[in-house]
């Protein structure tokens, strides 16, 4: 047998009883009668196809906004821009997101883009995804500015010295090798959109059945006081994201044997 | 080998009472935060009141503080989220609810000690400056194209009464099949807000939230539409029923701080 470390003695209680225990306590409460009325609730399943459409999407944006930071990363991290994006970086992480919401709402509502349509880009589907974009872009924009740092400058050189502009070497060396890394920050960006509300609830419209996500359903269903249907659709979630975990790990596997 | 075998076994012990002692540190952490609460000579206040209440009663917490020293904790939220906490088993001694029906419910499941009705609300439709160019003066105004309508979620009772009025008006399901209903913000304070930054045409608020935002009432509604909307205070079992009844009375002799917000006092 091994040698137990303190540090072991430390985290194993404490992960099991603040992260692992409240987890169980949500799945624990599920009732029959909960699911009953949550399953049958046609508002309920056009929250998830609303989540699910949204989140992909901010995900996606996500990333290839991280791929344009990757790159100011590699080849220009002296210029203003970069140091601006990198600081920024840290902003939808720490704002209230409430706040957020009402930046986007102000930003992209009908004052300033009434063009659009009677309310700008606000309370629609895309107000909701942009919502998420602003709240999980940073995750992906971390992911791959690391793994851009352990890429081997040198074949970077290599490809620059044969003759590749910088735009080209990024697309034939770099993203290949930051293939695992687009993955893990897509779904790192889709999971953190999938848990928004805040933002998405004052920015998006959280009309039931029209603009209304998952996340924002259960929120309503504990503050109306449905505790039940709110427990089952949070068990839901949890489910969703342990999915999505789970995914993430198996593609890892795979990467790993394949390598 | 029969060396490290029981250096093993040691090791096992020490983790279990490794494990042990932090759970039993844990333990008497959670306790001693217990007793100094309860050993303290004024037991601080702990009021839940709903969120549209906050501007009148921070100018009476304030007040009350002053006259006797109690430290009066308030947690601002939307009733039904307060509800929901209470009903949990969080620790609050008093509960102000826009929304009499909660208070009724607390009732039933034996939290309450004792419950009185405070003061009667009415819903208001308030128009921003895009939706008085619209000229929007009524409710039947609603079902024209391209106005932008904003109706609290149901979570928040100022949207259950909104959504009445709307109903018993006949123009909730035209409103729906239209899409007029752009937006359902969570709390009455949003909706005011979308109004006052004109994102909206049209928010249904409280007649005092209007007040408070500085907003332009085109309509207000009785309880024929709405219903009755009796904002309530509660006390909660178990917690410090003396201290909240004291406060409680204090409140109502300082009605003045709430009725000119546009607020009547129930009786």
């Amino acid at each position: 047998m091994r040698k137990v470390s303190s540090w072991e003695i430390f985290f194993v209680p404490l992960f099991f009883l603040l992260i692992v225990y409240p987890i169980l306590a949500i799945l624990g409460n599920v009732t029959i009668d909960g699911m009953v009325n949550t399953f049958g609730d046609p508002i309920f399943w056009d929250a998830v196809k609303n989540t699910l459409i949204t989140a992909f999407f901010a995900a996606l944006l996500g990333v290839l906004m991280a791929l344009g930071f990757g790159y100011f990363y590699i080849f220009h991290p002296g210029t203003i821009i970069y140091k601006i994006a990198d600081f920024m970086n840290d902003l939808p992480i720490a704002l209230p997101h409430t706040v957020a919401g009402l930046a986007l709402l102000l930003a992209f509502g009908r004052n300033m883009f009434g063009f659009i349509g009677p309310t700008g880009l606000a309370f629609t589907l895309i107000a909701v995804m942009l919502a998420m974009f602003f709240v999980s872009y940073p995750l992906a924009a971390r992911t791959i500015a690391s793994a851009a740092e352990e890429i081997d400058r040198e074949q970077i050189n290599v490809a620059r010295t044969l003759g590749d502009t910088p735009p080209k070497a990024y697309r034939r060396v770099v993203i290949p090798l930051l293939g695992e890394a687009i993955f893990s920050g897509f779904v790192l960006s889709f999971s953190r959109s999938l848990s928004e509300f805040a933002a998405v609830i004052m920015f998006g419209g959280n009309v039931p059945g029209m603009t209304q996500v998952l996340a924002s359903y259960v929120f309503t269903k504990v503050e109306e006081g449905e505790v039940s249907m709110a427990v089952t659709a949070s068990a839901f979630c949890i489910l969703l994201s342990l999915m999505l975990v789970l995914i993430l790990r198996m593609r890892g596997r795979l990467h790993a044997r394949s390598a | 080998m029969r060396i490290s075998e029981k250096w093993c076994d040691m090791k096992n012990t020490c983790r279990f009472f490794g494990i042990g002692g932090v759970f039993l540190l844990i333990g008497f952490l959670l306790l001693t935060a217990g007793c100094t609460s309860q050993q303290s000579e004024q037991k601080p206040l702990n009021i839940y009141v709903a969120a549209g209440l906050k501007k009148p009663m921070d100018v009476v917490i304030a007040k009350y503080s002053n006259a006797t020293g109690v430290t009066v904790i308030p947690n601002y939220g939307p009733s039904g989220g307060l509800y929901t906490q209470i009903s949990q088993g969080q620790p609050c001694d008093l509960y102000y609810s826009a929304d009499y029906n909660l208070i009724e419910k607390l009732q039933n499941e034996g939290k309450v000690a004792e419950a009185e009705k405070f003061m009667k609300e009415f819903v208001v439709m308030t128009v921003s400056k895009t939706g008085k160019q619209k000229g929007i003066t009524t409710a039947a105004n609603l079902t024209r194209e391209n106005i932008v309508v904003a109706v609290a979620d149901p979570s928040a009772p100022v949207g259950v009464y909104s959504e009445n009025v709307l109903k018993n008006l006949g123009l909730w399901d035209q409103l729906n099949a239209m899409g007029n209903i752009k937006t359902r913000p969570s709390t009455v304070n949003q909706v005011a807000l979308m109004v006052q930054s004109d994102e909206v045409d049209v928010g249904f608020t409280y007649s005092s939230t209007a007040q408070l935002y500085n907003l332009t009432v085109a309509e207000k509604y009785g309880y024929d539409l709405s219903e009755e909307i009796v904002f309530g205070d509660a006390i909660i079992k178990g917690g410090n029923e003396a201290g909240a009844e004291a406060f409680r009375d204090f409140v109502r002799q300082n009605s003045e701080e709430f009725t000119k917000y546009g607020w009547e006092l129930y009786a």
